[in-house]
């Protein structure tokens, strides 16, 4: 009964959670967000558009902007994209977002800049608004909520006013 | 036709088509030239050519030769038109050690320099090379010698995916990545240790030519013409594993480069005298490997296949042939 009542409880706060970001009024211009990290050959590997990741970053109230360059043509849920097709795309993306659950050498933005020289120029480092998923988001199944909720704190730049991010955090 | 308007039309051929895939390559992509043209930042469509295409196609054209020149030095070296770097296993001993190298070092935070990659690759290639001649002091048979190479890059794979298995993800991931083989990711700074490195190599390999071709016609002619048998063989082993290892290093390996660009240039010089043919089989190993990475990185854009697929696609059916057209020439 008692862990009946805790599921409850937590399903409420979720959700509760959860119906602010849906409901929320989203901008006609909605930041862009790249969500990627850079594979040990130069190459990048990138969401597709019609993977969860990419659906919640605009259900965060984001634009995925390789929606148009990372297919949808079958059941995998990322894609390698060479660097120059990811740089010609996400050169003007507001936010990046590196995903260091697969490539965890990625604290810092040197280390990014290690990994290829060419990322100095895309807006968001320029604007130090590039962050890493870590943790073990994949292996949550209750993180998707949390992770939505990161997610609309970067978007919406709430999370530089001091909301806690569970599995999102800047990289300087 | 004299040897010499032969040799000089050859390298003219090649030059052109060295240039024009270095021309179409530069201007073909995954992002294709109008996209580029129409780019609103015109800082963008420089960035992608300078800071992306030519690094690559340069690195493309240096290592291609330098397989093309490993490849014809181990065949110099065996007396075999089929040895070479990948075929002896060679290549996977680089591999193996760079890819101990990646798991120990990056699985401790530290990033391998280029020239940490090249000592591990050469080492690895050494080692193999090591075993290959140890090999070739009790085999007699050319063929028998290609199968013992081929037996050694399994082991070395195998050991490859056995350190591999107990890697972590994400040097899973990474060795995964690096073993598909791919001159994408390459900067200046790589290029610079390139250039530095292979340049050096093949022209040492040039100018032994002349104790080259004396080597040619056997062991015994070449210490009557003064030739020292034992210096020379080690210079060509070392000049032939580095040039493989530093390949093996910033690409990953490469099939068949090492067999099939030599080939096709003594067909076309019609001639095997190493003055003529190591300078045409740098440049026929760039072209070859210029072509199949134009062919690796537009097929399937913006994704792209390995560089060893495109090259086993042309440089394998090449090396059945040669098999074939040996195997023909013996029976008679």
């Amino acid at each position: 009964m008692a862990k009946r009542l805790k599921l409850l409880v937590f399903s409420i706060s979720k959700s509760k959670k959860l119906d602010r970001i849906l409901n929320a009024q989203k901008s006609s211009a909605c930041p862009t967000v790249a969500f990627f990290y850079i594979t040990n050959n130069g190459s990048v590997n990138v969401r597709k558009s019609g993977d969860y990741i990419s659906k919640m970053i605009e259900m965060a109230g984001g634009r995925y902007i390789l929606s148009e360059n990372a297919g949808d043509e079958n059941a995998l849920s990322t894609t390698n994209m060479q660097m120059e097709a990811f740089y010609a795309a996400a050169c003007d993306a507001d936010i990046l977002i590196y995903n260091t659950t697969v490539d965890d050498e990625m604290y810092t933005l040197d280390d990014l800049l290690q990994k290829s020289e060419l990322m100095e120029d895309f807006k968001a480092v320029r604007n130090g608004n590039v962050w890493r998923m870590g943790g073990s988001m994949f292996q949550q199944t209750t993180g998707l909520a949390d992770l939505l909720v990161d997610l609309h704190s970067v978007i919406t730049g709430e999370a530089d006013t001091g909301n806690r991010l569970t599995f999102l955090s800047r990289v300087e | 036709m004299p040897d010499k308007s032969r040799y000089a039309l050859g390298y003219v051929l090649l030059i052109i088509l060295l240039f024009a895939l270095l021309a179409v390559s530069t201007v073909t992509g995954s992002v294709s030239l109008g996209e580029l043209l129409s780019q609103k930042d015109q800082y963008t469509a420089e960035q992608i050519i300078k800071g992306i295409r030519l690094p690559r196609l340069i690195a493309a054209a240096l290592l291609g030769g330098a397989l093309s020149v490993s490849g014809f030095l181990l065949q110099t070296f065996f007396n075999n038109p089929i040895a070479g770097p990948f075929v002896l296993g060679i290549s996977s001993g680089a591999k193996l050690t760079v890819a101990l190298s990646m798991i120990f070092f990056l699985g401790r935070g530290i990033k391998i320099s280029s020239a940490g990659l090249i000592f591990a690759a050469f080492a690895g290639s050494m080692l193999c090379m090591g075993l290959i001649l140890l090999i070739s002091g009790r085999v007699r048979s050319m063929s028998l010698l290609i199968i013992c190479g081929v037996m050694i890059g399994y082991i070395c794979s195998a050991i490859t995916d056995f350190a591999v298995t107990f890697a972590d993800d994400s040097n899973i991931v990474n060795l995964h990545n690096w073993s598909m083989g791919s001159f994408s990711g390459t900067g200046w700074g790589d290029v610079r240790t390139m250039a530095l490195v292979v340049p050096a190599a093949v022209i040492c390999a040039f100018l032994l030519s002349k104790p080259m071709g004396a080597y040619q016609l056997g062991e015994t002619y070449a210490a009557n013409m003064g030739v020292n048998v034992r210096r020379f063989r080690i210079t060509l082993i070392l000049l032939s594993g580095l040039l493989s290892a530093c390949v093996t290093a910033f690409a990953g390996p490469i099939s068949f480069v090492g067999v099939a660009a030599p080939h096709l240039i003594k067909s076309l010089f019609k001639t095997a005298r190493p003055i003529v043919i190591i300078p045409a089989c740098f440049l026929g190993g760039a072209v070859f490997c210029l072509f199949c990475d134009l062919i690796a990185r537009t097929l399937l854009a913006p994704t792209e296949l390995s560089i060893s697929s495109v090259t086993a696609v042309f440089g394998a059916p090449i090396v059945i042939w040669l098999m074939l057209k040996r195997r023909k020439g013996a029976a008679k």
